[in-house]
């Protein structure tokens, strides 16, 4: 709930601070993707009548440049103009506190979007086809198609704002066979209000397809939901009959032509448990969803069988969602759920003309709001969530909140990042640093201190590796299954917590997969990395490899150059070079307190000349193993060298005075850095 | 001028087939979606007979469902002597089959209710699955 907090309270400041004083805005990205534009996308207009908070008509901001999509729901539209029939164009002048009250917000949704900095504003418009199921082509694909445009265009993940339906057709253009699975990565997150993941109750019971004492979506029906929902249903049946265009906007109007509508291909389809709603894929693990819901509650006290009241169980109130969608349907799988409760007492009304009224009267402190049904448009009703402050003001944070997160990750950023599947651990979203949900004993995934000790030090950088003007993370994630440590994966991660890429380090040294990272820096679009891998022969403790490399972004996917190999050989050759050419002082720099004696050694034997190096454990089934010549004179077959442990043994082979060559025990003291240990003489 | 005239008559003939043509249509349309006003009269009517015969076997005119909604026995819930006078005209269909309809009830005690009953099909026959009391109001609509 403090997310939820956090949320409502930007966008109560997105509403009082206006534009001039919101955050700052980030650098501009391309420019606006005009391209994309066909006969339902459309960038929103400005209405001259949806105001800022200083009360002067909303302006397009300076540089807008993440695409928000707004997408309608069942039998609506989303065309933004100034007859406001569009289902994100009403005022927004209801409240979930004082119901009764109308506010004094003088723009819509759309329009309070269009403030928020950064936003780039468009409609998807498929009310011509909205009778049909998210499959056809001019709905689900139509808005992938324009997703991907959009993405394409702008560089910049969307974000979606679904109405109902909108959001099944967002799921649809997401999850829909490769292509879809391509366009989850170009959507950051999807705002719904009120979209029936599972489906809908009242459509299920429009078509008669649920009784009495069905189970729907963990919720039995009871008599009295089942009637009260047909008395509904007929209600506002018997008014639609005279003129759906009254009834737009309230609940009525969308139940009115119920049956009509509840029969078309998505009403069908709508329905709890529907076939196709079963075959839609839930949205991908990589878009976050922000579910917004209606949480309505009828109570009447007199129902029942003529003079059999119904039983004591029955007679509480009523959960019917936003009464088309309930509550549960409407936030199932969502990241996170923004609900509000209205109750209501339901009347039904003789009027004079013989014909029955149904009135809904508001149960709360100091209110008596008793409207007829058709008239109703209350703030937790399917149609009105887009027009009641709380709601909108919680999207207005979540997009607000996505798009000033494009600006630079921080370490806030890094500890609750999601992250990739690693180590065999599932994808997932870090918190504090950890991959939650891994059982203790099955090991870890994260960043941070807890695991890793260097990490703030030499294990993670912050540098713009995209362009875009802001800063990216480059970390190590560190990640085993309990037990012995796997190699870390590089992993940058946007400002808005996603990892753009990761890869293994393993996979750049092609070692043991045990790679751990020296030193993490950034300098001019580079992420230059040091880090040391294990060799086959290596033990645990000591790795006898050290790499570097540069690490660049293109296209969002990582490139890796300049790699290059650090081994103890390098230095011997360099040992071997200045005794060969008696250069005592610097050799000592090199060889310590062995230096005189490899002097010696060139002096009486040499030219000294390097034949190959080894692991000094020499342990049973490496490749790595020493010359047999040299085995066998030092006794190396079962060779375990507990003093030496780690190190490396150089064979040198000396010019003159016998075939058995003499072995430099080589040790590494620094990231590439090695020295002259001991020397073992024939 | 024997052309024009032929002619005339062939053009009044084809827009007499034509509108015959889509008088035929739109009947066999409003037969085949069934919710036409005459249908609807006649779907009011066979509602309104079932209630008023209610009272003779309540029993057999309760929802299967509401059976297990309340606890008293449909002869309890409707006593011997009740009289059920439906109004017709405010029949209202909803999208399943079912609809509601405006009841006067008079009970052998004396007790008067007016009351919408909440009407279901079930085996091809209406039955009652609840009743709300029905408040007079005026000034609603």
């Amino acid at each position: 709930m403090n997310d939820s907090r956090h949320r409502i309270a930007l966008g109560a400041m997105m509403l009082i601070a206006g534009a001039g004083a919101a955050i700052a805005m980030i650098a501009a990205g391309p420019a606006a993707a005009d391209g994309c534009l066909n006969s339902r996308l459309a960038r929103a207009p400005f209405l001259s009548s949806d105001l800022d908070p200083s009360r002067r008509p909303v302006k397009a901001p300076a540089k807008p440049r993440v695409p928000v999509i707004m997408v309608h729901g069942w039998t609506g539209r989303s065309t933004h103009d100034r007859q406001r029939r569009g289902a994100f164009s009403h005022l927004i002048d209801m409240s979930l506190i004082r119901s009764n009250q109308k506010l004094d917000i003088p723009r819509s949704l759309i329009g309070s979007l269009q403030l928020v900095p950064g936003a780039d504003v468009y409609t998807f418009d498929y009310h011509d086809a909205s009778a049909r199921w998210v499959d056809d082509s001019r709905i689900g694909p139509a808005l992938g198609d324009a997703i991907e445009c959009l993405y394409k265009q702008s560089g910049q993940r969307v974000i979606v704002v679904a109405h109902s339906m909108g959001g099944l057709a967002t799921r649809f253009a997401l999850t829909d066979g490769n292509r879809g699975a391509k366009r989850a990565g170009m959507v950051s997150r999807v705002v719904t209000f009120g979209t029936p993941q599972n489906g809908s109750l009242v459509a299920a019971i429009a078509a008669g397809a649920v009784d009495a004492g069905s189970k729907v979506g963990g919720t039995i029906v009871t008599t009295n939901l089942l009637a009260t929902v047909k008395l509904v249903l007929s209600y506002c049946g018997r008014k639609s009959d005279s003129g759906m265009d009254k009834l737009d906007g309230t609940i009525c109007g969308s139940l009115g032509d119920a049956g009509a509508a509840f029969d078309s291909e998505a009403g069908r389809a709508l329905r709890y448990g529907s076939s196709s709603l079963r075959r839609l894929n839930r949205f991908p693990e990589l878009v976050e969803l922000n579910a917004i819901a209606g949480d309505t509650r009828i109570e009447h006290n007199d129902g029942g069988w003529f003079k059999a009241p119904f039983v004591s169980t029955m007679k509480t109130s009523l959960a019917v969602g936003d009464m088309i969608v309930s509550l549960g349907s409407a936030t199932d799988g969502a990241d996170s759920a923004r609900t509000g409760t209205c109750k209501y007492e339901l009347n039904v009304q003789r009027i004079p003309e013989d014909e029955i009224g149904v009135r809904l009267g508001l149960v709360a402190e100091s209110e008596a709001a008793r409207s007829p049904l058709e008239s109703m448009n209350g703030p937790c009703f399917h149609t009105s969530l887009m027009r009641t402050a709380q709601f909108t003001n919680e999207a207005l944070g979540i997009v607000n909140e996505d798009i000033e997160g494009r600006g630079s990750a921080t370490m806030k950023t890094l500890m609750n990042a999601w992250v990739p599947s690693a180590c065999g651990h599932p994808a997932g979203r870090l918190k504090n640093g950890i991959l939650p949900a891994i059982p203790e004993s099955h090991g870890i995934v994260g960043f941070g201190p807890w695991h890793d000790d260097r990490f703030e030090a030499d294990h993670v950088a912050f540098g713009d590796l995209d362009g875009d003007g802001g800063k990216e993370a480059a970390a190590m994630l560190t990640c085993n299954q309990g037990g012995v440590a796997w190699s870390q994966v590089f992993t940058i991660v946007g400002a808005d917590g996603r990892t753009i890429d990761a890869l293994s380090l393993s996979k750049i040294s092609g070692e043991q997969g045990r790679d751990y990272a020296w030193k993490v820096t950034y300098a001019d679009r580079k992420v230059h990395v040091t880090w040391s891998a294990l060799r086959d022969s290596d033990l645990g403790c000591c790795s006898t490899m050290d790499l570097s490399a540069d690490f660049t972004l293109a296209a969002r996917k990582i490139k890796v150059a300049k790699v290059r190999r650090y081994t103890e050989v390098p230095t011997v050759q360099r040992v071997l070079a200045l005794a060969n050419g008696r250069k005592p002082a610097e050799l000592r720099r090199l060889a310590g307190s062995e230096a005189p004696a490899i002097l010696d050694l060139a002096r009486e034997y040499g030219p000294l000349k390097l034949d190959r190096c080894f692991a000094a454990q020499y342990l049973e089934g490496f490749d790595d193993r020493p010359p047999s010549d040299v085995a066998e004179h030092f006794g190396l077959d079962d060779f375990s060298d507990g003093n030496f442990a780690g190190g490396r043994y150089c064979a040198i082979r000396l010019a003159r005075g016998g075939e058995i060559p003499a072995l430099l025990g080589m040790e590494k003291v620094a990231f590439a850095k090695w020295r002259v240990e001991r020397l073992l003489v024939p | 001028m024997k052309g024009i005239a032929g002619k005339k008559a062939i053009v009044a003939g084809a827009v007499v087939v034509l509108l015959a043509f889509f008088a035929a249509w739109a009947f066999l349309l409003s037969s085949l979606l069934g919710d036409g006003p005459a249908d609807r009269a006649q779907v009011a009517r066979s509602v309104a007979l079932a209630l008023e015969t209610l009272p003779s076997d309540p029993q057999s005119r309760m929802a299967a469902s509401s059976v297990r909604s309340v606890d008293k026995t449909a002869a309890e819930a409707v006593p011997s002597g009740t009289k059920i006078e439906p109004v017709t005209e405010s029949w209202s269909p909803e999208p399943s089959g079912g609809g509601t309809m405006l009841i006067d009830v008079s009970y052998p005690d004396g007790e008067r209710a007016s009351l919408v009953a909440v009407m279901v099909k079930e085996d091809d026959q209406w039955k009652v699955l609840a009743t709300f009391p029905a408040e007079t109001a005026t000034g609603v609509e």
